[in-house]
């Protein structure tokens, strides 16, 4: 059941366009996450949400009713919001900060009732604080004050709970704690929560909200949102996304990609058993825009390649390389800046591959990177293989360690450059 | 923490040493009239003992001690009780009326009462009524002069505070290097004093203290939640700005009414809200009621040292607080600190 309605929420700090048009509903039995860059507007999108702050134009609904026409006592019992980093400078009791929840339910000179003490235990109990009550909020651990923090909103008795960065300042087990109880309470409540950790946020959230200059980019399960192509437009960093062996859900990994991408040269890596791995990643790093194989199907060099989202030519598993395959080889280097070929064993199958950079045309540079520096045992198919990286060594360049390699192809890169502002 | 104390038992005691101490400081004084005489004194006012006492020794009791007592007490109660207010409003166990300026303020505008001798036509209430206008035109102008949009950022308005207190501090300098032959009625005035204060100063004191108390009280639940920041009081159901308009108002009333009556006596606002909370927690339903008591005990003795230290001469209450009060404070934070 959808509980907040947000429609076109529009809101300026001065002249500055914070918020946009913000669309968004927050339903029942979800942890919707918040999520966007700094400064995208999560904690004001959260305190227009939240009634704190009034937006520009536009209307916020909790179950059809609007919230400017709310005071701030029917609010609280609406919603219950936990901020960041509360300053308790005062030695107040756990017990007493979370009876503080019940203020919308107490009159002026009301004394807490039963019910009231019966809801603050449970609210303790649900946060796993109970053998803290008596303790000061002031001397409380980051996590122990967050679990505290939350147990005070609980006893509010909210329809949303929304929290404001509740892992931020905690250790991995305590983010991992907080968001299983976050999981927990949504089966009672709807849970807004602004995650700024997207790991995090793909396997706890059920929808994810992304802020991105002051509109939602897109919204839906982590699935659909949380993809390389969005993460990069959104916060500016490649991520590569693999299997978590764990939970069998994603989990990505995120480098920040080189600053003039668009400038820098194409570069097809020749590779396979496991030996071009480095090569991918560190061309992937350095913001190469680069492509692999041919690979067969299973290859460790493959998985990487789809793991950096590297365009690869493929090959079925265990195959041998077919004539189609290398006239596609063939093409994708003629359009390639330079060709890195791999040191790696080759046979039948593969022997494809070393023929075509062979016999590339001389205006391609090529590089033959081999960390073991020597060309001796790859050959599993009487001298074919070494009289192949014997031609791709006379007319190419030799790299023996990764820094080499790095170095051989910005030169390459800036030559060809040269070239191409010369012709 | 079950060890905390019952907020009750604490009222009731604090209430009978308040009475003890009053006792004391009607009895104690430059004239000798002994303990059963006084009471007998103060008895004969609502039951029929024969009179075996002197008129003089009646007037000393009823007319000169007693309303200074009372009055010691009155003063104790309102700053304790602005203080505490003000430390739960601002977050800092060091506010108090001082930071904020009303003190300063209405010290303006008695010491231009007192000086030019304006508004002479309204005899004893001219100079309350001068700290009034004064304190409250302090609390608008930093007021306004912190207010973002609608909204009024603590730490602005302490800031605000300091700036406007200290301009408010140089007028009333420069109104001193002006005064001339009223100076020392002024300087004793500013280093607070309640001697010579008769019934219609405590008439006028009374239905502050009454009222800002009866209302402080009935917002400690909103008191209590404003300790962990406005954003978050506001969360809890609590109309901040509102609220923070009357407390501010309120404070400013209840503080120029006790400077109007007492000048500057510093360190009971700061330091009695912050012993009573070490004591009994910072709940705000006992803190309250518990820093209005203590305040008024500790005025009630520091008014009686101040008669008895340098007999016949009497100090200025302003430096008795002060010299027992900053230091003690100062205690109290190390103590606080080492603890933490």
């Amino acid at each position: 059941m959808t509980i907040i309605e947000a429609r076109d929420i529009g809101f300026s700090f001065g002249r500055k366009a914070v918020l946009k048009g913000i669309d968004l509903d927050c339903r029942d039995g979800e942890v919707l996450g918040i999520m966007g860059q700094n400064g995208s507007g999560k904690t004001t999108l959260l305190r227009i949400l939240a009634g704190y702050l009034q937006a520009d134009r536009g209307s916020v609904r909790y179950g059809g009713r609007e919230l400017s026409g709310m005071d701030a006592r029917e609010m609280a019992r609406l919603r219950a919001v936990v901020s960041q980093g509360v300053g308790a400078n005062f030695d107040f009791p756990v017990a007493d900060y979370v009876m503080l929840g019940r203020t919308p339910y107490l009159s002026r000179f009301g004394r807490e009732r039963v019910h009231d003490y019966r809801i603050v235990e449970q609210a303790l109990g649900m946060t796993d604080t109970t053998h803290l009550q008596d303790r000061p909020v002031s001397r409380l651990s980051g996590g122990e004050l967050q679990r505290v923090m939350i147990a005070r909103a609980l006893s509010q008795e909210p329809k949303v709970l929304m929290l404001d960065e509740p892992t931020s300042h905690l250790d991995i087990r305590h983010q991992m704690e907080i968001m299983d109880l976050l999981g927990d309470l949504s089966k009672q409540m709807a849970v807004i929560a602004i995650v700024h950790d997207l790991n995090l946020a793909a396997r706890y959230c059920g929808r994810i909200a992304l802020l991105h200059e002051g509109t939602i980019h897109s919204c839906g399960p982590p699935g659909q949102v949380l993809v390389p192509a969005t993460i990069r437009e959104v916060f500016g960093v490649r991520a590569c996304r693999a299997e978590d062996p764990g939970t069998g859900g994603g989990i990505f990994s995120f480098s920040i990609p080189g600053p003039d991408t668009a400038g820098k040269s194409r570069v097809h890596v020749i590779c396979g058993g496991g030996c071009g791995r480095v090569v991918l990643h560190m061309l992937a790093g350095k913001g190469y825009r680069v492509s692999a194989g041919i690979l067969n199907e299973g290859d460790m060099d493959l998985e990487v390649a789809r793991y950096l989202d590297i365009p690869a030519l493929s090959a079925p598993a265990f195959s041998r390389i077919g004539e189609e395959q290398a006239r596609l080889l063939g093409e994708t280097c003629l359009e390639a800046d330079v060709v890195v070929v791999v040191a790696m064993p080759v046979g039948e199958g593969n022997i494809r591959n070393l023929e075509v950079a062979a016999n590339l045309p001389a205006d391609i540079p090529v590089v033959l990177y081999s960390p073991e520096c020597t060309l001796d045992g790859l050959d599993c198919i009487n001298g074919k293989g070494d009289l192949l990286y014997e031609q791709i060594q006379n007319r190419g360049t030799l790299a023996c360690t990764l820094e080499e390699l790095a170095v051989v192809l910005e030169n390459t890169g800036d030559v060809t450059r040269r070239e191409d502002t010369g012709s | 923490m079950h060890t905390r104390l019952n907020g009750r038992h604490v009222i009731v005691i604090l209430c009978l040493v308040l009475a003890a101490a009053m006792l004391l400081g009607v009895v104690v004084g430059e004239s000798r009239i002994s303990f059963t005489r006084a009471m007998a004194i103060i008895g004969s006012t609502f039951l029929p003992i024969p009179a075996d006492w002197s008129q003089s020794e009646e007037s000393i009791i009823l007319l000169i001690r007693l309303p200074r007592v009372i009055l010691a007490a009155l003063v104790g109660a309102a700053l304790a009780v602005c203080g505490a207010v003000l430390q739960s409003l601002f977050r800092n166990p060091m506010a108090d009326p001082f930071l904020l300026g009303i003190s300063n303020g209405a010290a303006l505008g008695a010491s231009l009462v007192l000086v030019t001798g304006v508004g002479v036509g309204v005899g004893i209430l001219g100079v309350p009524l001068a700290a009034f206008a004064f304190g409250l035109g302090t609390i608008y102008i930093v007021y306004e002069l912190a207010r973002v949009g609608n909204r009024v950022p603590v730490t602005t308005l302490l800031l605000c505070g300091i700036a406007v207190a200290a301009f408010m501090s140089a007028g009333t300098s420069f109104l001193l290097f002006l005064s001339g032959e009223n100076l020392h009625q002024i300087v004793f005035w500013l280093l607070g004093g309640i001697s010579g204060r008769g019934w219609d100063y405590v008439l006028l004191l009374l239905p502050f203290v009454i009222g800002g108390s009866v209302l402080f009280f009935s917002i400690s639940r909103s008191l209590n939640a404003l300790m962990f920041g406005e954003e978050s009081a506001q969360y809890l159901g609590i109309e901040v700005e509102s609220q923070k308009k009357i407390i501010l108002v309120a404070v400013s009333l209840v503080t120029g009414a006790a400077v109007s009556v007492s000048g500057i006596i510093g360190f009971v606002g700061l330091i009695t809200p912050h012993m009573v909370r070490l004591w009994i927690g910072p709940d705000h339903r006992i803190l309250i009621p518990v820093s209005l008591l203590f305040g008024a005990i500790l005025l009630v003795l520091a008014d009686l040292a101040s008669r008895v230290l340098l007999a016949p001469n009497e100090l200025p209450i302003g430096i008795i607080t002060a010299l027992c009060g900053a230091p003690f404070f100062a205690y109290l934070l190390r103590r606080r600190g080492r603890e933490a």
